[in-house]
């Protein structure tokens, strides 16, 4: 057998070989190849722009996407919960050591309300 | 449109999962690759519909093998090695159409279909495209060229080097 009738050989078996498995795809896949056909002559009307994942795999995009934004979401509670936390606590520290009678944080709405009617305290107790 | 798709599916699957490994991710490329010719080239000349095709589907599984190589450098680097040995494959899946051909129709053992199709498989991208592209889907060598998007010269290359390779593997 020469060079030329050896790789037509190999040719033929390889080719053979690759019909078979073409021929011998299972009705699942069959099935799915059906479908994916119909989607590309309708315009892929039937595939919404959510479902135009990349190639490779939409099943492991949609996950990582929500994987992804779980992620963001979860760091973004968590820093939100931290600074409220820190705050409220630094409020607290600040009225716990600031010299300030503690009474006047307890009527702090009574003194607002003054301010608001535009009398003072000793205004109030002058007119009395 | 449809009688050129419903030729062409089956094959291009076999390719796509031949450069794969991954019969999910060849649907998904075949998929993808029908989307983009249907709506780019239906109002093309017949003729030029296979290499058109090819040439979409061709860039689809290189864009593919891109990522893929991207992905593992990434997770190599954190020490993982992602789920490329993940393979759990669905028997019921995977088992051959029972309403197609009969045993006594299959014309080749399934242990020398295996053994030509992983030659064909471990062949490099290049040098399997060329060779499934001229030899499998019979496209000439400008054809071919251009649905691999290199140069005439180029083909012959890859496909004389793909020859030698599965000469040396099938004669042994």
């Amino acid at each position: 057998m020469n060079d030329r009738e050896a790789q037509q050989e190999i040719e033929d078996r390889v080719r053979r070989a690759l019909d078979e498995r073409a021929a011998g795809l299972d009705a699942a896949t069959l099935s799915r190849l059906r479908q994916a056909r119909e989607q590309a002559l309708a315009g892929g009307a039937g595939r919404g722009w959510w479902q135009r994942w990349p190639a490779g795999g939409g099943l492991r995009w949609a996950s990582a996407v929500a994987a992804g934004l779980l992620l963001v979401v979860g760091l973004v509670v968590w820093q939100q919960a931290g600074r409220q936390g820190l705050d409220g606590a630094v409020d607290d520290l600040e009225v716990l050591a600031s010299s300030d009678d503690l009474k006047l944080y307890q009527d702090l709405d009574f003194y607002l309300w003054l301010e608001r009617e535009g009398l003072s305290a000793n205004g109030a107790e002058d007119r009395t | 449109m449809e009688q050129f798709l419903a030729g062409i599916e089956k094959r291009a699957l076999v390719m796509a999962e031949l450069a794969t490994h991954d019969r999910e991710e060849a649907l998904d490329l075949v998929q993808d690759a029908m989307l983009a010719f249907a709506s780019r080239y239906g109002r093309r000349p017949r003729e030029e519909w296979p290499p058109l095709f090819h040439r979409i589907l061709q860039n689809r599984i290189r864009d593919w093998h891109r990522r893929r190589r991207g992905r593992s450098r990434w997770w190599g680097r954190l020490g993982w090695k992602g789920d490329d040995d993940d393979d759990g494959v669905d028997p019921i899946q995977q088992a051959p159409d029972p309403g197609g051909r009969l045993p006594e129709e299959v014309l080749m053992g399934e242990d020398e279909l295996e053994r030509i199709l992983a030659a064909v498989e471990e062949l490099p991208l290049r040098q399997q495209q060329a060779f499934l592209l001229r030899v499998w889907e019979g496209l000439d060598v400008a054809e071919t060229a251009s649905a691999m998007g290199c140069s005439s010269g180029s083909v012959k290359t890859h496909l004389s080097r793909a020859m030698s390779a599965l000469r040396r593997q099938l004669q042994e």
